[in-house]
């Protein structure tokens, strides 16, 4: 007849579910007729009532809810951060090789069309002494000094400024 | 709506989706993790960790196991991060070896009893600890905690073997209290 050191090391496993069924009936029998494993399963079985309570109780009230607010404004905040980087990814990426020389190319254009205006010098002003002329000239004076003068042209195609 | 339905749904990018497929798994999720760190807020920020992560990683997960399963290999992972990052500085070391915080209105003798658990899980390996959390408080299979913790099920066994030891060893008197 087998004793308490072959039912023991099995006594875990009948009360986690695990044992073969074809042992459960042997070792349901032995429970009822010996006091030393029916006390070793009564604490086995005390030990998760135990630890079942203690976790419950730190989980009964706990309010769920702020969780769930958490991570739904986390999630935005990463959505929006990932749109952005993908946006410039995508502007940028050496994958699509079309898209790059199409905006190299514009940013090439636009780069030597404001080049000579940002580095260039203003035109110095010319001064003009005197006018002669048999041509109608009209001669402008505006607000901060500056002298406009406009000279017509000729019908014979003369013109007479100096 | 079917969960394999809702997995799917999550994996298209339906953000709305995600809420329905944790729902059933919130509350289990942030039991494993209270039994784990032994505090409420920490709990609650591991379970909005949990829940992060397994949205980012929704999409690499195949079916090919139960999503419980994955849900709580990713809870417990986070968790022994968390405690590897604690006792890492000392002064954190010291509060999660500590018993925990008690709610008001606890009897004193209940008090006893739940700073002695902690103080029995406490010496308990993350390990062991997490083993016997997912066998005991969530009902896992031994299988179901193998594929959790990525671990063989002899190993399964005995950590589970020696939790139990341990813990009625600190809580011997608590066990046989209504003798």
């Amino acid at each position: 007849m087998l004793g308490c050191d072959h039912f023991i090391p099995r006594l875990e496993r009948y009360l986690d579910g695990e044992l073969p069924s074809n042992e459960r009936g042997s070792v349901e029998r032995h429970l009822r007729s010996c006091p030393r494993c029916q006390k070793e399963m009564e604490d086995l079985c005390a030990l998760q009532r135990l630890l079942r309570e203690a976790v419950e109780k730190g989980v009964a009230d706990v309010e769920l809810q702020a969780v769930w607010e958490g991570v739904k404004k986390r999630l935005r905040a990463s959505t929006v951060k990932r749109r952005a980087w993908w946006l410039v990814r995508d502007l940028f990426s050496p994958f699509r090789p079309i898209r790059t020389l199409v905006w190299g190319t514009a940013l090439l254009v636009i780069l030597l069309l404001t080049l000579p205006l940002v580095t260039s010098p203003p035109l110095p002003p010319v001064v003009v002494e005197s006018v002669e002329s048999e041509d109608p000239v009209m001669i402008f004076q505006g607000e901060e000094g500056i002298m406009i003068i406009w000279l017509f042209e000729a019908e014979d195609g003369k013109e007479g400024v100096r | 709506m079917e969960e394999r339905e809702l997995i799917e749904k999550v994996q298209r990018g339906e953000k709305e989706a995600f809420e329905a497929l944790m729902a059933p798994y919130q509350r289990k999720i942030y039991s494993l993790l209270y039994g784990m760190v032994w505090d409420r807020e920490d709990a609650l920020e591991l379970t909005q960790e949990v829940f992060i992560k397994a949205y980012r990683s929704i999409k690499g997960f195949r079916m090919a196991s139960s999503f419980y399963t994955w849900l709580y290999r990713i809870a417990v992972n986070l968790a022994l991060d968390f405690r590897r990052q604690k006792m890492a500085n000392p002064d954190m070391k010291e509060e999660i070896d500590s018993p925990g915080k008690e709610e008001p209105g606890s009897s004193l003798l209940r008090k006893e009893l739940y700073e002695q658990i902690h103080t029995a899980i406490a010496q308990l390996s993350p390990q062991h600890r997490a083993a016997i959390l997912l066998r005991e408080v969530e009902g896992l299979s031994y299988k179901e905690i193998s594929e959790v913790m990525g671990c063989q099920l002899g190993t399964v066994m005995s950590r589970l073997h020696y939790a139990r030891v341990e813990l009625r060893r600190v809580l011997a008197s608590y066990l046989r209290e209504g003798d």
